[in-house]
């Protein structure tokens, strides 16, 4: 059974200007241990799907089920305890708390889950270290870079040990150099075992992943795997352009 | 989320916008102020009065002799002599309700013994006198009939003279000299303290009634049967309003005074005296029960305005919080505990800012400071409330966002 599972997945917003069909009808699986780029312009149903997949939102048709778990049913509660347990979030703004430290920032989905302070400390400072921001977890963000921010906002994602880092344009906020280190590192983490979803509408950061999934108003136009394209340069085809490289198309 | 974990967080929040907080706090901080002086005050203020009709007597009433109205040219109280011992044993005899009545001569005079020489008052009284003002003797006895009928040269000394001319040794049968008689003591009052006036109220010498009259008061009292001032106790307080008339009454048939003439006596109720203060300080109490009602209203309205304020700030935080798993009750429970936190720290500088109030009108006025723990756990508790009753709707507001729209907020 794969991680994600959705079939007939539909999402309609009721605004005053009218109906909006943001989601129509997808039907997507998402395997364990995949890195997955989910891309299309604004308006195309991506951001719909990753709130969905985030538990964020809910669907208004179809199912969506999530390690086995179907979302469609679950309250406020248990959304927000499978949102805390299943998934770590990474937002473009990084989104810490200004006034915490990196440690204490990277603690915060542990507060929800009921961990002890110090198995909190001891996990904050242990995530921090596989981001690369061991020797850094005294300092606030206003004290730290943007890819080092992106990076205790990763180890804040990585804390609870989720099953899926769902990360909506995780590089928007980063200059180009910065941003090849956070794919470096996100490619790290799938090596070591964790699904990603990265949310893009750019190119460049789709290429670093195994299997890009295009949208389009509300539907799936396009679903390929590809070689991706090593962020930390060992790859020999990453120099190439990203629409020069050879695709496949699975779907539809 | 753990409530220490929810308090640290609180204590942050305020912390980072210290000036804000404070002024927020502000009505807070007046409203429990003005409580606890309000309770400091009236509580002192009422020991002091109770004080003072203790040591007075309780449901006392005084007739001086003479017309003390004011107006036009008339003879001060005790210059006409138109009382008498009669009047006072036809009042205990006729009024109903009235335990004692005790007529008495006041006077001034040196008292010498050896070679101290002290200039004291002069009581001439009977025994009805210790009833009255719920008096006693510490030392010796009371008069005892026939002294009082005679006019013995007996003396009972107020305990401030006891110990001016005889320091810690016994004054019994001691002589004393007043106007050059000399006065056998053969009791020693207990200490009174100070009255409702400040005067000492044991500097004093109390000789027997006839024996004032005769050794020491001038001619007029000597001549007929007359007293300067009558001490009327009644037994219950609600009793005295009518024992007052009756006396009144009574006094006007016994002085065969026309239907048209005035009083040639003056009654006054010294417990209104007293109560007076209790309900000045009473006024005093509902004046600031009502600053502390509207600053605490005030201060809880800047409450809700400051939190709406935070929340709105804080959106984007609130929607992080969301994503990575708070439950709608952690955001509800944080904001409320922030919103309390901040009402109980304005709750324990108010109570700083109020035993200080307390304090600063307890020493200007003299009367002791009473300020219970009750009343200071009662003040910081109302203010936690406070912080929880305003603090609810934008706590409630935090928690019912959509965390999409929440995180995308600027």
């Amino acid at each position: 059974m794969a991680l994600i599972e959705a079939r007939g997945l539909t999402r309609i917003h009721h605004l005053d200007s009218g109906r909006v069909v943001a989601l129509d009808h997808v039907d997507l699986d998402i395997e364990a241990g995949d890195m997955v780029a989910v891309m299309g312009p604004s308006g195309s149903g991506k951001s719909t799907l990753m709130n969905l997949i985030g538990c964020l939102d809910r669907p208004s048709g179809g199912s969506l089920s999530l390690d086995g778990m179907a979302t469609a049913d679950l309250d406020a509660n248990a959304l927000a305890a499978l949102r805390n347990r299943k998934i770590g979030f990474v937002f473009q703004q990084f989104n810490l708390l200004p006034r915490a430290d990196a440690a204490t920032n990277a603690e915060l989905p542990m507060l929800y889950a009921g961990v002890d302070a110090r198995t909190r400390r001891r996990r904050a400072l242990d995530a921090l270290a596989r981001v690369g921001l061991a020797d850094r977890s005294h300092h606030r963000p206003m004290q730290l870079s943007g890819g080092q921010q992106q990076r205790v906002a990763i180890a804040r994602a990585l804390v609870n040990d989720p099953r899926l880092l769902l990360a909506d344009e995780p590089t928007g906020a980063l200059d180009s150099r910065t941003a090849l280190d956070i794919l470096a590192l996100f490619q790290q983490l799938n090596r070591d075992g964790m699904t990603v979803v990265l949310v893009t509408h750019d190119p460049e950061v789709a290429r670093h992943a195994a299997r890009v999934v295009r949208f389009r108003d509300g539907r799936i136009v396009g679903d390929t795997r590809q070689v991706p394209a090593a962020a930390d340069g060992s790859d020999p085809g990453g120099g190439l352009p990203p629409m020069a490289r050879p695709e496949t198309a699975v779907l539809p | 989320m753990s409530f220490a974990e929810a308090l640290r967080s609180a204590l942050q929040a305020i912390a980072a916008n210290a000036m804000r907080s404070m002024l927020t706090m502000l009505g807070i901080i007046i409203g429990v102020a003005a409580v606890i002086a309000m309770v400091a005050i009236g509580s002192g203020a009422r020991a002091r009065v109770t004080d003072q009709i203790r040591s007075l007597g309780a449901n006392l009433v005084v007739i001086t002799a003479g017309n003390v109205q004011v107006g036009g040219v008339r003879l001060g109280a005790g210059a006409s002599s138109s009382l008498t011992d009669e009047d006072a044993r036809a009042i205990i005899r006729e009024v109903d309700g009235v335990v004692a009545s005790a007529p008495f001569i006041r006077s001034q005079a040196q008292v010498i013994f050896e070679g101290t020489n002290w200039s004291t008052g002069i009581q001439a009284i009977d025994n009805d006198f210790f009833a009255a003002r719920e008096w006693d003797v510490a030392l010796g006895r009371m008069f005892d009939p026939d002294e009082l009928r005679r006019g013995e040269i007996v003396a009972i000394l107020g305990q401030t003279v006891a110990a001016t001319l005889f320091g810690s040794e016994s004054p019994l049968d001691r002589i004393v000299r007043v106007r050059n008689t000399p006065f056998r003591v053969i009791g020693v009052a207990a200490p009174k303290g100070q009255s409702a006036f400040g005067q000492d109220q044991d500097d004093v010498i109390f000789v027997p009634l006839e024996t004032g009259r005769r050794r020491i008061m001038g001619r007029n009292y000597a001549r007929d049967r007359s007293v300067a001032s009558i001490f009327v106790k009644f037994e219950r307080e609600d009793a005295m309003a009518n024992g007052i008339e009756e006396t009144r009454a009574l006094l006007r048939q016994r002085h065969r005074l026309g239907e048209d003439a005035e009083d040639d006596f003056a009654i006054r109720n010294l417990t209104d005296v007293a109560n007076t203060a209790t309900a000045s300080a009473r006024t005093l109490s509902f004046l600031l029960a009502a600053v502390a009602a509207v600053s605490l209203l005030v201060g809880g309205i800047g409450i809700m305005n400051i939190m709406l304020v935070s929340v709105t700030e804080r959106t984007r935080e609130i929607g992080l919080r969301l994503a990575v798993g708070a439950r709608p009750r952690d955001i509800l429970t944080q904001f409320l505990i922030e919103a309390t936190t901040l009402a109980s720290l304005g709750g324990a500088l108010g109570v700083a800012l109020g035993l200080g109030i307390a304090l600063t009108i307890a020493r200007t006025a003299g009367w002791p400071m009473l300020v219970s723990p009750d009343s200071i756990l009662i003040a910081v508790g109302v203010s936690g409330l406070v912080g929880v009753f305003f603090g609810f709707y934008p706590a409630s507001r935090a928690a019912s966002l959509d965390p999409i729209e929440a995180l995308r907020r600027e």
